[in-house]
């Protein structure tokens, strides 16, 4: 008996059509919006202000939304190991916080400078890497929108492969009888 | 004999979690949100090279006239008149105090912050010192400038001030340089092409005015050489003053309640303060990022100014007046300012 190739899309799909993991695909997008808010008024004196394009920021949201939810799919129906699904899930809750940190006006990181403070680096080093990053800031969203994306294939993937290997019963109580 | 039939056996189907009459329509979905999301990643890259290449077309120039509210550079570089320097150097001692007291009695809407972390001032010529550390294509330097101007008003005279702007991607707001920036393009990839705007046209007996801005490109976004590039700049001008200023601010990077943590980054007397000391965009602290500073001209935010009334201008006055306060201690009040009743008022919570 073969197995018929479950695709990327399908995954996805399958995620959509649950009420319950698109809850948390649009939970997870709203928590890492406010995650990526506060950071930024936090650095702005109360100011909502983003110095990249905002369709960037939405984008980083939507896929980490994804990403969240595809973890939290795979560590419910074990189709993964709890460490693959946490680790998506993980990464979907680093990277919005990274943006936080980095949509900004460099000259505000009040932030970033106190922590790369604290983790010893002196202020020559300190002012160098908020240079770069002020000189990268917009290549720095588009890779982690990029990353974001990649993870997505990358899970998915892992989690249509891991699927394609389990027997038809359990295969049938997954789909819940959607076929 | 009875033939046998084949018996045909059926393959048993595999049971797809979605059902095979749902892949086309995914497949469709699938292409248009790739399709989607390659828009939007070239568009985005895009803005920033067209943003480039626009920089990089435009050349020098001190009258410059380009793009509308939000991306122009009108007027940049150029001086202001004779009646503009008057308002930053002869405003009238009842604004500061009509502000200062807003501020105490927390009747401004827009944030004004009074923090204190002093320090030994930096003296050179017999004089306490002003240090700014900033970047012309800074936001908050931008917004700052205007209460430092008028702060720095009080204790002594510009004889000069320019016209300038933040970059673009800090919103463009209107702003004032302390030196005429000859301001032109550059390659933001590399510090060194930059160069540090050192200098200015102050003068007081009271205070040295001590102003460090990092050029950049304003057509782009915020930037600023690393301090070590800096460092070189200032030492390269072989002015005491100066490279014993640097060397000062480099000092207080030992302390994270004083070291540099962005722009602006200054000192006055003894007394750092690390970041702007008030965030004034309009008559009240904005909720998105539409801020009102950005559609006023130059000659607009000085007529506020001229004849305060709203609370942009109170907060701007306020903001003067904690860095005036802040000088005040320095000097041991010895200024005509530091006898309002405000800043004494301001200076006894120190």
């Amino acid at each position: 008996m073969q197995a018929r190739r479950i695709s990327r899309i399908s995954v996805l799909w399958a995620l959509a059509k649950s009420p319950a993991y698109l809850a948390i695909m649009v939970a997870g997008s709203l928590i890492y919006f406010l995650i990526f808010y506060n950071l930024i008024i936090a650095s702005n004196y109360g100011i909502f202000l983003v110095t990249v394009p905002i369709y960037l920021v939405y984008a980083m949201i939507a896929t980490a939304g994804i990403l969240l939810s595809l973890g939290a799919f795979s560590i419910s129906t074990a189709l993964l190991s709890r460490a693959s699904g946490l680790g998506g899930g993980a990464f979907s809750a680093i990277l919005p916080t990274v943006g936080g940190l980095v949509a900004t006006c460099a000259c505000s990181y009040s932030i970033l400078a106190s922590l790369l403070a604290f983790a010893g680096i002196n202020a020559f080093e300190v002012s160098g890497i908020v240079s770069g990053i002020a000189l990268y800031q917009l290549w720095i969203m588009s890779a982690i929108v990029a990353l974001n994306l990649i993870m997505i294939f990358y899970y998915s993937g892992l989690v249509a492969d891991a699927e394609c290997k389990l027997d038809p019963y359990r295969r049938r109580a997954l789909a819940g009888g959607n076929a | 004999m009875a033939v046998r039939r084949p018996v045909r056996r059926s393959r048993p189907q595999a049971m797809p979690i979605t059902g095979n009459r749902h892949i086309a329509a995914l497949s469709v979905v699938a292409i248009v949100m790739s399709i989607f999301a390659m828009v939007i990643s070239l568009f985005a890259l895009g803005t920033s090279l067209a943003a480039r290449t626009a920089g990089q077309g435009s050349g020098s120039g001190s009258s410059s006239s380009s793009g509308s509210f939000g991306s122009t550079t009108a007027g940049i570089d150029t001086p202001l008149n004779a009646s503009e320097l008057a308002v930053i150097n002869n405003a009238n001692d009842s604004y500061f105090e009509t502000a200062g007291l807003m501020l105490l009695n927390g009747t401004l809407a827009n944030g004004v912050y009074y923090t204190i972390n002093n320090v030994t001032p930096y003296v050179y010529n017999g004089k306490v010192s002003v240090l700014y550390l900033g970047s012309i294509t800074c936001i908050y330097c931008g917004e700052n400038r205007w209460a430092m101007a008028l702060a720095l008003g009080r204790f002594g005279t510009f004889s000069q001030l320019y016209n300038g702007y933040s970059s673009f991607s800090d919103y463009d707001v209107p702003t004032l340089y302390w030196t005429q920036n000859n301001y032109t393009t550059s390659d933001t990839n590399n510090y060194n092409s930059n160069g540090v705007d050192i200098g200015n046209s102050y003068y007081s007996s009271y205070i040295n005015f001590i102003s460090i801005d990092g050029n950049g490109d304003i057509t782009q976004g915020f930037f600023i050489q690393p301090l070590n590039i800096i460092g070189e700049e200032v030492n390269s001008t072989g002015n005491p003053e100066y490279i014993g200023a640097y060397d000062y601010l480099m000092a207080l990077q030992g302390s994270n309640a004083t070291a540099f943590k962005g722009t602006p980054y200054t000192v006055w007397g003894g007394s750092v303060v690390t970041g702007a000391d008030a965030v004034v965009f309009g008559n009240s602290t904005p909720t998105g990022d539409v801020l009102p500073l950005t559609y006023e001209t130059h000659a607009q935010v000085l007529a506020q100014f001229k004849n305060p009334s709203d609370q942009f201008a109170w907060s701007e006055y306020a903001a003067a007046d904690v860095y005036i306060t802040h000088v005040c201690a320095a000097i041991n009040n010895t200024a005509q300012i530091c006898s309002l009743s405000a800043i004494r008022e301001l200076e006894a919570l120190k």
